[in-house]
């Protein structure tokens, strides 16, 4: 008997992704216990949590005093309402799921209690969440758009319970709030910031992979335009002196017979644009407690190796960790000095803390002393982004980031593993800091990202490129933009050139596309009252053009702005679309059926396999059919 | 400043005990994490001296014990003052593999918890139990042999 009560214990233990997470918390605490008079603020925020207000609503206000704080303790702060914020909105949802935890038996009634009662303690942190994979809030300040509650996930609508036995999850992920069809008689210029990111298709695979179902996979880890990013497709050379070559095709909309499926493609040039000038490349690696699992530190070492082997005698190579402390572990190594870069990265071990902040600042000094004039000056980031001293929230990494933008070094960021993965964190730096995001599942996407486009991912192409479209409302009622919620831009942005937007490499592309419902459809619009005081305004001309699409940016080549059109009429609408289209439609509809949109219409995985069999997949496509499959 | 401790290398030594010990009062994870917190913290607040590793761990056993049933009295109150609105039925409970010893430690009277824990699993002699606990060995004793009875009807009843 005795023997059983001891493996009735034995059965109690904590996993080790549990003691990690506990771990990483109390070092938090303890970092932010010493640093008292900011309690107010969390105890307050608990309040307004337990009396219904969202925690977005809680983290607004904490951030919105935050410019008259002195920088020290507005760090402090946003950790503390951080943590009050983000477990009360768990809370509510942790009611109905902890029945679905491990054990059945006459605990519920105690269980629950403790769940209940909102503790306004710091002490209680994000691990009341529950077991299933959702989408938190994180108030991102900064960000135009602002993740409004109540679409995705909503805090007192509880996701169903998961599997009993799965492993608690502290992944944040920022809200999507999903683009809806806006009418073209109001709002006919639609303005993007290119994106040539990745990481969301890597993430959702590693998801799907460990088997996640379709339902549990947290809507705001999807984001369509990454997902279509991530394959490459048959898109034209440019010509002449063009950096980019443009071209569109529209079909029937797989899921909405009555709307019409732009899909529009922008494609770099693709032969080898490497400066001989060298690279000086610093890589700021996280060797925090939390990165010491197979999935992270040593994924990240192979996939270092394979970066390695394609540096040469002009590169620079220096590599900064940070944990509790930041520390140079080797400086301007010279790219073919195989051997030394290879023991340094060898002997990378994992422990402590995450102190992001000194870390960065650290490899933007080493990154500003090794410059090389007119060649590739890039901080290369890879973590799984649970920073947790320091600066901590998303508002302040932006500021400071921002603030590096003009020293001319570019940021990566490379995601690692899963878990505590905090992927709002990590887009904010490289969308920031004039950078590409890539999150790195396996080995075969370190080859990917580090040798296969590598000088797309490293090498300065084009900057701050915009997209802007202007829509005909004589032949089109309404559009829907598909994906790229945080990269919409206001319309005046598009001819500002300090606004700042995305960064495209050589041989790269991206993939830009819209749900348009033209004039003769029978798909109802969302319909607008007349004006009262502009008369006619935007009805359009008599052109039969359906849209025109003007691509704007800045070449890293003579540092001037240039700009190209492109006009798409019904000529570019087929009832025979080519694979390309296909396919990226069949991955939008996917990436729809994923964060279960509200326009998802008649999409169903069985048509998504159905497109894809009838056609030849390339090794990547491929890979995106099983994984369709799988789930 | 206080004396300075370690309290990562404290937290990797115990975790594993401390967790079960809280995991067998509340029986989820994560109102046992927020116990684990709660312990190590206060630890962080008042750092002390310890004799020896062993010390520490009584120590840390002690403190989550009372962290425990601080929390479940506390909850009790609570709930006492409001109406269930959302007793969780029976329908919405997951399936899992029923495992009668497991369940029946799990449904021990709190007060049993520690000592149970304490002896069958860490090891403690009764007087040890007695002077960590801050109860009469007697008091142990009874609590021990009165859970032993409760166990034993329960896995019989199991088989």
């Amino acid at each position: 008997m005795d023997d059983k009560i001891r493996a009735a214990y034995d059965e109690m233990n904590p996993t080790a992704e549990q003691e990690e997470r506990m771990l990483a918390r109390l070092m938090a605490t303890q970092a932010g216990a010493e640093n008292a008079g900011e309690s107010e603020k969390a105890v307050a925020a608990a309040q307004a949590g337990a009396q219904g207000v969202s925690a977005a609503d809680v983290l607004a206000g904490a951030a919105a005093e935050k410019p008259q704080a002195g920088a020290a303790s507005r760090k402090r702060r946003n950790v503390r309402a951080w943590q009050v914020a983000l477990p009360l909105a768990a809370c509510f949802a942790l009611v109905a799921v902890l029945v679905g935890v491990t054990l059945t038996g006459p605990l519920e009634e105690v269980s629950t209690a403790p769940a209940s009662s909102s503790s306004p303690s710091s002490a209680k942190s994000e691990t009341s969440e529950t077991q299933a994979p959702q989408a938190l809030y994180i108030q991102d300040s900064a960000t135009e758009e602002g993740y409004a509650p109540g679409n995705g996930y909503a805090p007192d609508e509880p996701e169903p319970g998961p599997e009993p036995g799965a492993p608690f999850n502290t992944e944040e992920y920022a809200a999507v709030d999903e683009n809806g069809f806006v009418n073209t008689r109001t709002q006919p210029l639609s303005t993007v910031s290119a994106d040539v990111d990745t990481a969301s298709y890597c993430n959702v695979r590693r998801m799907i992979n460990s088997g996640y179902r379709l339902e549990d996979i947290p809507d705001g880890a999807v984001r369509a335009e990454e997902m279509v990013n991530y394959f490459t497709y048959d898109y034209a050379e440019p010509k002449g002196k063009d950096l980019f070559s443009m071209q569109a095709q529209a079909s029937t909309c797989p899921w909405n017979d009555d709307t019409q499926l732009l899909v529009m493609g922008f494609a770099t040039r693709s032969e080898a644009t490497a400066t001989d000038k060298g690279s000086n490349l610093v890589f700021l690696i996280d060797v925090s407690g939390s990165m010491g699992s197979a999935d992270k530190l040593d994924l990240l070492k192979q996939s270092f190796k394979k970066l390695v082997d394609n540096l040469g005698e002009n590169d620079r190579v220096s590599i900064v960790t940070y944990s509790g402390q930041e520390e140079v572990v080797l400086e301007g190594a010279r790219g073919d000095d195989r051997q030394g870069i290879l023991k340094a990265i060898n002997g990378l071990r994992a422990s402590g803390s995450t102190n992001g902040e000194a870390g960065l600042r650290m490899a933007y000094d080493i990154a500003e002393a090794n410059y090389i004039e007119g060649g590739v000056n890039r901080i290369v980031m890879a973590s799984d982004g649970d920073l947790n001293v320091g600066m901590t929230s998303t508002s302040d990494l932006y500021d400071f980031v921002e603030g590096k933008r003009d020293t001319g070094v570019y940021l990566s960021v490379l995601g690692f593993g899963s878990g505590n993965y905090k992927d709002t964190k990590m887009e904010v730096l490289a969308d920031h800091g004039n950078g590409s995001y890539h999150y790195i599942d396996c080995v075969d996407e370190a080859e990917r990202v580090f040798s296969d486009r590598l000088t797309a991912n490293l090498v300065p192409f084009a900057d701050d490129v915009k997209v802007q479209v202007e829509f005909n409302p004589s032949q089109v009622k309404a559009y829907r933009l598909v994906g790229y919620e945080n990269r919409k831009l206001n319309a005046e942005d598009f001819t500002d050139d300090s606004v700042d937007a995305g960064d495209v490499g050589p041989n790269s592309q991206f993939t830009l596309i819209y749900e348009v419902v033209l004039a003769d459809s029978a798909y109802e619009a969302p319909e607008v009252r007349d004006l009262k005081y502009s008369t006619d305004a935007y009805s359009g001309n008599a052109s039969a053009d359906w849209l025109t699409c003007d691509l704007r940016y800045r070449a890293f080549s003579d540092n001037a702005v240039h700009e190209q059109e492109l006009v798409v009429d019904k000529k570019n609408s087929t009832a025979r679309p080519s694979d390309d289209w296909k396919f990226a439609s069949a991955v939008v509809e996917f990436a729809m059926l994923a964060s279960d949109s509200k326009y998802q219409g008649t999409a169903s995985l069985d048509d998504v396999l159905d497109r894809l069999d009838g056609m030849d997949l390339s090794e990547e496509r491929e890979g995106f059919k099983e994984l369709v499959e799988k789930v | 400043m206080h004396a300075t401790i370690d309290i990562e290398a404290v937290f990797k030594r115990h975790v594993k005990a401390v967790y079960r010990l809280c995991y067998s009062y509340f029986g989820n994870a994560a109102d046992a994490e927020d116990a684990v917190q709660a312990t190590f913290m206060k630890l962080v607040a008042s750092p002390r001296e310890f004799n020896d590793e062993e010390h520490e761990k009584a120590w840390l056993l002690a403190c989550a014990a009372n962290v425990c049933k601080d929390e479940l009295k506390s909850a009790r109150r609570k709930r006492a003052g409001e109406m269930p609105a959302d007793v969780p039925d029976g329908s919405a409970q997951a399936e899992v593999e029923p495992n009668d010893v497991l369940e029946a430690v799990l449904a021990l009277p709190d007060q049993y918890k520690d000592c149970v824990y304490l002896h069958y699993y860490e090891g403690y002699k009764i007087v040890e139990i007695a002077a960590m606990t801050d109860t009469p060995s007697s008091t142990v004793r009874n609590r021990l042999s009165d859970a032993r009875k409760l166990l034993r009807s329960a896995m019989m009843e199991g088989e």
